[in-house]
């Protein structure tokens, strides 16, 4: 299936041929976002986008169809999640209004950068901002894992976050689900983070949760349902504003959804059977190896600008490593995810076992 | 088979068979499809988002009903 030519400015992108191996790759690899996105509650983009990327599609195309694949899965999923209650409307809608700027900021530098620089430069901005990003990410996941308060499951923000709950800058606004009396500043800033975050590499609820936990003193289950009420918005408006550009890969979408919505449910369901600190380990792994795979990327965007010079044997070596540290730390998280239900159950069973004869003794001395 | 579980098997039947023949129907005709997505226009980027929505939908639920069945359904 061979993919149309779309120009921005003069500048030529073409979206990648399906070949069958192609086709393949995208189901497979929309079933390990979605795993991965159902078990840690947030995106699956961190591995998505870069996937497509590193099977060739231009990493704007890459970014706009999994903005539009979110979009989709986001309006499907707000149905069943509506009726759990735990949106906190005012708060999302304070924050829907800056979270339109900053997807609207980035569609606007992401555009310019593809028309100044080409498909290249688009690449290297959208990794360049993957690594810095998932790598302060995974780093500050592994230091909570380490801390005490950690295995013990508090919640509670420490440290700067503490701090930052605590200024009292006006204006000061109450909201009633979420219980919680802070700074507009603050949820202005979080939300053009997000947005921004969302139209540059097709995810922000990965920085929005967290965000909204530590900074804002959220509860857990009311963030993460506002980020959903919130994906609608950035992923309607991204997805628009890059499918009027003709950016978005429909055939790539729908893939997508292939393997996405059945990783999705296979993933929720194995949160039932994994601790929080299960959960953190998967994510610090597949957010770590995400980030050193945009990484080992980054030298052959450098070449394409002519911006450094490597040799072809070093650059195909890199391009090699990038791919097997990205599809490699997604196998390895949904792998961990396998062993930690194959150890519940095993646990489980061994509990039954020990179970049965008790009551059969009861049942007998009775 | 009790009466509810024979309509939810015919609801999975149905939605199954629709989202194939939404694919099948979509990728048949993706050349000219993605000739009319592509034309940047307010028009052909919403029925581009209309389709996303409507595979989303179509799909998801018989994947969810599909998982239900095997007794692996979720809330999420």
């Amino acid at each position: 299936m061979a993919g149309e030519a779309v120009s921005l400015v003069g500048e030529v992108m073409r979206f990648i041929d399906i070949t069958p191996k192609v086709g393949l790759s995208m189901v497979g690899l929309g079933f390990l976002g979605g795993a991965l996105s159902g078990f840690l509650g947030s995106g699956g983009a961190f591995v998505m986008t870069p996937g497509m990327m590193a099977l060739g599609v231009p990493g704007i195309a890459a970014v706009s169809s999994n903005l539009a694949h979110k979009f989709g899965k986001a309006m499907v999923g707000a149905r069943k999640h509506s009726k759990m209650g735990n949106v906190d409307v005012k708060l999302g809608i304070f924050m829907v209004a800056f979270l339109l700027l900053g997807v609207r900021l980035a569609v606007i530098l992401n555009e310019l950068i593809f028309a100044s620089m080409g498909k290249e430069g688009s690449n290297l901005y959208i990794s360049v901002v993957f690594v810095v990003l998932l790598s302060g990410l995974s780093i500050f996941i592994l230091k909570d894992i380490s801390k005490p308060s950690a295995k013990s499951g508090s919640g509670e923000p420490s440290g700067f976050a503490a701090k930052l709950s605590k200024v009292n800058l006006p204006p000061m606004i109450y909201f009633k689900v979420a219980n919680v009396r802070v700074s507009l500043w603050f949820v202005a800033l979080i939300g053009v983070a997000t947005g921004w975050l969302a139209g540059t590499v097709g995810v922000g609820g990965f920085i929005g949760v967290p965000a909204m936990i530590y900074i804002l003193g959220i509860p857990t289950m009311v963030a993460a349902g506002t980020e959903l009420f919130l994906a609608i918005f950035s992923g309607a408006s991204g997805s628009f504003q890059y499918a009027m550009n003709g950016f978005v890969d429909i055939r790539l979408v729908l893939l997508l959804y292939l393997g996405s919505l059945l990783g999705l449910h296979i993933g929720a369901n194995a949160t039932k059977m994994v601790s929080e600190l299960q959960i953190k380990l998967v994510m610090a792994v597949v957010i770590g190896m995400s980030a050193l795979s945009r990484a080992f990327a980054i030298p052959k965007y450098l070449v394409d600008l002519q911006m450094a010079n490597l040799s072809q044997g070093v650059a195909g070596i890199l391009d090699l490593l990038a791919s097997v540290t990205l599809f490699g730390g997604a196998i390895a998280g949904v792998l961990m995810i396998i062993r930690y239900i194959i150890r519940f159950k095993q646990v489980q069973k061994v509990d039954s076992q020990y179970v049965q004869p008790m009551v059969h003794s009861k049942r007998d001395s009775a | 088979m009790s009466k509810g579980s024979k309509s939810s098997f015919l609801e999975t039947i149905i939605f199954l068979g629709l989202s194939f023949c939404a694919y099948f129907v979509i990728f048949l005709n993706i050349d000219q499809l993605n000739q009319f997505y592509l034309s940047k226009g307010m028009i052909p980027a919403l029925s581009l988002l209309g389709t996303v929505i409507c595979m989303a939908f179509l799909y998801g639920t018989a994947v969810s009903h599909v998982l239900s069945i095997l007794g692996l359904d979720s809330n999420h």
